[in-house]
């Protein structure tokens, strides 16, 4: 895979194996500038193993990883100023309040003090949690902790974030601003990693995203791409008027050697779904032998598939897919 | 009884832990070793009764000594882990009864310690097959080392019931620990001028029973029946025949607590007030209720300070500015107090107070050396290894610190309090020095000696937690083990004065060179210890070991700080 010019993170070939673990592989994909990149995968995945790997924690056992051009493994030095990390879990000090916490840290990067009290303001301020600049943060909720840890990554002002599971065990009303945090951190020019198991929470806020199972990445690019890739057949939905037409809906549906996959579960409401593998003028002349069967149709709708579906489908699918890697989607607009 | 799934459950899995592996190796190792140094190499007929007496006994304090070391670590945290866990709730959950839960905890923690004891029988008992110990004796002592295991668990099990954090239980265990061990046992020594010789019968009584409850005193007076440590009052049994009842009864009134306390659970730790901050300059009556306002509003981190010392200071529980001025002021006024009580009491004072100046000098250098051993590991063992059960240490991990500043911080969090209560004494000692105006250069020599003992020995314990906090993943086990090692160190010295003429003055110089008490008192005048010399090699000893420990704390944290 070529190397996008504009990407700040790069991966190529990136792998982890704990002694018979495999816990990544292959793992090559390009990230640019000021996207917000949605990593997804079920617990275990290797979404973590790859975080770490690119906060400069964890070696690789084979292939490289720069972020800014600066190998993750030779330079991690430089890395350290470069990244802002936040675990799955983070510890607190007890008896520290907010400012102090970010004072240490602040501290821990070298920054100045003059510039360190600035700092503190600025990621209060970004994060809005200038109201707990004096609470311990030892008390605070799950949800202020997280954003304080955020707050932490911002301190020493790096271009990119790693975030490990953000918006775990928040509520609806916090996973919401969590969503807007990482969106006003994007628009502001930093790079944003961003691994979850909860996908509705990425799929509304990405700019692009990879899924990975089983230590291997099986899509990654623009969300709507990713989707159209991974939705080789439509899903439709069927509905008739009259439920005891339903019998020779599914006759007449199932005679299309483009159909698969019926599922009348819903047929007491005279609803069939299927797949069906074909364009938009083969489901036309689809939709034409169901009228001229004499089936009274209300609707034939296409499904949209949702990032969880793709999710699901691809983890469903996983032993079917080679071991080659994953091809980008293209999207002109995201290089 | 055994069909209680947590029985099996925790005697199990406390079997199967490494700690348990390489408690059991260790002491093995050290009772194979006191065997094989102490058998005569003459061949084992020429063994006499009193030669064969003297490796019982040695084997005998040895096992007793090692199980008191353990006893702690073993229990003290049974319960305070689940509850830092929160596996508690969850197993009060299940159909199972409290009491059967508490039953199998207790099991579970007192197991190991039983099977220590008698992996140790079979060398107790092969003495006995070589003749010159009565097989009454062997089995008192395995029957009062069995009693003291439990005994001494349960007291750890009780302090681990009341407590919500690790190595708080560790560190209340191993102090009541040192009070029922040595402190019971104190009444019979003649440190204490034989206070059982003093008073009426039912003054004896009392004091019998008192130094009975000592598991300590219970093994000497077996083994060392004639000595002068192990002698009880009048018209009493021996010590031993008083423990069994006692340590029964106090296992039994230990258990039900336990048992009580368990039932109820036990709320975290408060939270503290939460908004309030005192901004810098306003004074109100804390201030001077505190000393220093824990809520005042705390400087920004300059340039030239290390993070991680101001980190500590403002974050671990013992070393906030607040406590740890008030511990030293404490500490300023009792030993200064102390000096004058003991100054106006003696009556011998007016006439020949001079003379009793060297003592005194030695009592206070004792003392501030025992303060410094008894405080250290509380403060020192979790130094590193909070940081990493906090999950704090992989974010430090990411910034820019290295790892001979982080060992640096880490190191001056623990010297600085454990310097500044050590020096708390000295006024004690400088007061003395007022009282004797003609020797003064001579007892100022000796006051600077003691000052470098103390010195040397804040270096090494601050070093030690350090060290082992690097080593070891949890605060607990940390504390545990920089105990351990410097009671050992103690408690060498401990067996040797019991019986000096057993032992070579090889071997009895070794013991009170690694012990920074004897040095200590050595350095401050005291006759019986000047023969042997200990400051100079006892200095160097320690600056060798401390920098090894401190070498060994850096690369460590080097290799902690490195990728997976």
């Amino acid at each position: 895979m070529s190397r996008n010019n504009d990407s700040v993170v790069h991966c190529d070939r990136l792998t982890k194996i704990y002694d018979e673990i495999v816990a990544l592989e292959d793992l090559s994909l390009d990230i640019p500038a000021g996207h917000i990149f949605g990593y997804i995968g079920h617990n275990g995945a290797g979404k973590t193993t790859t975080i770490r790997i690119l906060a400069g924690l964890l070696e690789a056992t084979r292939g490289s990883a720069t972020i800014c051009g600066v190998d993750v493994g030779s330079g991690r030095d430089r890395i350290k100023s470069m990244v802002g990390y936040m675990p799955d879990s983070f510890g607190v000090y007890d008896q520290m309040r907010v400012w102090e916490y970010l004072d240490f840290f602040g501290a821990a990067f070298k920054i100045p003090r003059a510039r360190r009290r600035d700092r503190i303001d600025h990621v209060l301020d970004i994060t809005e949690a200038e109201y707990m600049r004096d609470r311990f943060v030892d008390t605070l909720s799950h949800g202020m902790k997280q954003r304080v840890g955020i707050a932490r990554t911002l301190m020493h002002d790096p271009q990119v974030l790693l975030l490990d599971e953000p918006a775990n065990g928040l509520d609806p009303n916090a996973r919401v601003q969590m969503r807007k945090l990482l969106r006003r951190l994007a628009d502001g020019g930093k790079t944003l990693i961003v691994s979850s198991h909860i996908l509705p929470e990425l799929a509304a806020v990405c700019d692009s995203v990879g899924i990975i199972h089983e230590g291997h990445l099986r899509a990654w690019g623009p969300l709507h791409k990713v989707l159209s890739e991974i939705q080789r057949d439509r899903l439709m939905e069927l509905k008739v008027i009259d439920p005891a037409q339903m019998p020779q809906a599914h006759k007449t549906v199932t005679q299309d050697d483009r159909v698969s996959q019926t599922d009348e579960s819903d047929k007491a409401e005279g609803v069939l779904r299927f797949r069906f593998k074909g364009d938009d003028s083969a489901l036309s002349r689809l939709l034409q032998s169901a009228v001229s069967a004499g089936i009274g149709v209300v609707t034939l709708r296409e499904i949209p598939l949702s990032l969880e579906d793709a999710y699901m489908a691809i983890s469903g699918i996983s032993s079917e897919v080679p071991d080659s890697g994953p091809q980008p989607a293209e999207d002109s607009s995201a290089s | 009884m055994i069909a209680n799934p947590i029985i099996r459950k925790e005697v199990l899995s406390s079997l199967r832990t490494r700690k348990a592996v390489l408690m059991q190796v260790m002491f093995l190792l050290v009772v194979a070793l006191l065997i094989w140094r102490n058998w005569p190499a003459e061949g084992l007929q020429d063994i006499g009764s009193q030669q064969a007496r003297r490796i019982f006994s040695i084997l005998a304090i040895g096992q007793f000594a090692m199980i008191a070391l353990f006893a702690p670590a073993f229990t003290a945290a049974s319960l305070t882990s689940e509850r830092e866990r929160n596996t508690m709730e969850s197993l009060f959950a299940t159909p199972l009864r409290p009491w059967e839960i508490a039953v199998g905890k207790m099991a579970g923690s007192l197991a190991f310690l039983v099977l220590l004891v008698l992996s140790g029988v079979p060398a107790l008992a092969m003495l006995f097959l070589m003749g010159g110990i009565p097989g009454q004796m062997v089995l008192a002592v395995v029957g009062v080392l069995l009693l003291a295991a439990v005994y001494l668990g349960m007291i750890g099990l009780l302090v681990s019931s009341l407590m919500y954090r690790s190595y708080r239980a560790i560190i209340v265990t191993y102090a009541v620990l040192l009070v029922v061990c040595f402190l019971f046992a104190l009444p019979a020594w003649p440190v204490s001028k034989n206070l059982l010789r003093e008073g009426g019968p039912a003054w004896q009584a009392v004091f019998h029973l008192v130094a009975s409850l000592s598991p300590l005193e219970a093994i000497l007076s077996i083994v060392l029946d004639k000595s002068l440590y192990a002698a009880g009052a009048e018209g009493m049994p021996p010590f031993w025949q008083t423990f069994i009842p006692l340590s029964v009864g106090a296992i039994v009134v230990t258990s039900v607590a336990c048992l009580i306390k368990l039932h109820r659970p036990i709320a975290p730790p408060r939270p503290r007030e939460k908004l309030r901050v005192v901004e810098r300059g306003k004074i109100s009556a804390r201030t001077f209720l505190f000393v220093i306002d824990p809520r005042k509003r705390k400087r920004m981190i300059r340039w030239w300070q290390n993070p991680i010392l101001i980190k500590e200071f403002r974050t671990r529980p013992m070393l906030q500015a607040q406590w740890l001025l008030r511990a030293v002021g404490i500490c300023l006024i009792v030993s200064v107090l102390l000096m004058l009580l003991v100054a106006l009491s003696v009556s011998q004072w007016v006439a020949e107070g001079a003379r009793m100046i060297p003592d005194m000098i030695t009592a206070v250098s004792a003392l501030a050396i025992v303060l410094v051993l008894l405080v250290g590991p509380a403060i020192t063992g979790g130094a590193i290894c909070s940081d990493r059960e906090s999950g704090v240490w992989e974010l430090v991990r990411t910034t820019r610190l290295s790892s001979l500043r982080i060992v640096s911080g880490k190191f001056q969090s623990s010297i600085i309090p454990l310097l500044l209560l050590a020096l708390a004494t000295a006024p004690a000692l400088l007061v003395t020095l007022y009282f004797d105006s003609e020797h003064l250069s001579e007892h100022w020599a000796n006051v600077v000696r003691v000052l470098a003992v103390m010195g040397m020995t804040v270096a090494f314990v601050s070093t030690a937690g350090v060290f082992f906090s690097s080593i070891f993943s949890r605060t607990s086990a940390a504390t545990a083990a920089t105990y351990a090692l410097l009671i050992a160190m103690g408690l060498g010295s401990m067996m040797v004065l019991l019986d000096r003429e057993g032992f070579s003055e090889r071997l009895v110089r070794t013991v009170f060179l690694l012990n920074p008490i004897a040095v200590a008192m050595d350095a401050s005048g005291a006759t019986a210890l000047r023969k042997y010399g200990l400051l100079i090699p006892h200095l160097k000893l320690m600056c060798v070991v401390t920098l090894s420990m401190l070498a060994v704390a850096v690369v460590r944290v080097f290799q902690l700080r490195r990728p997976d």
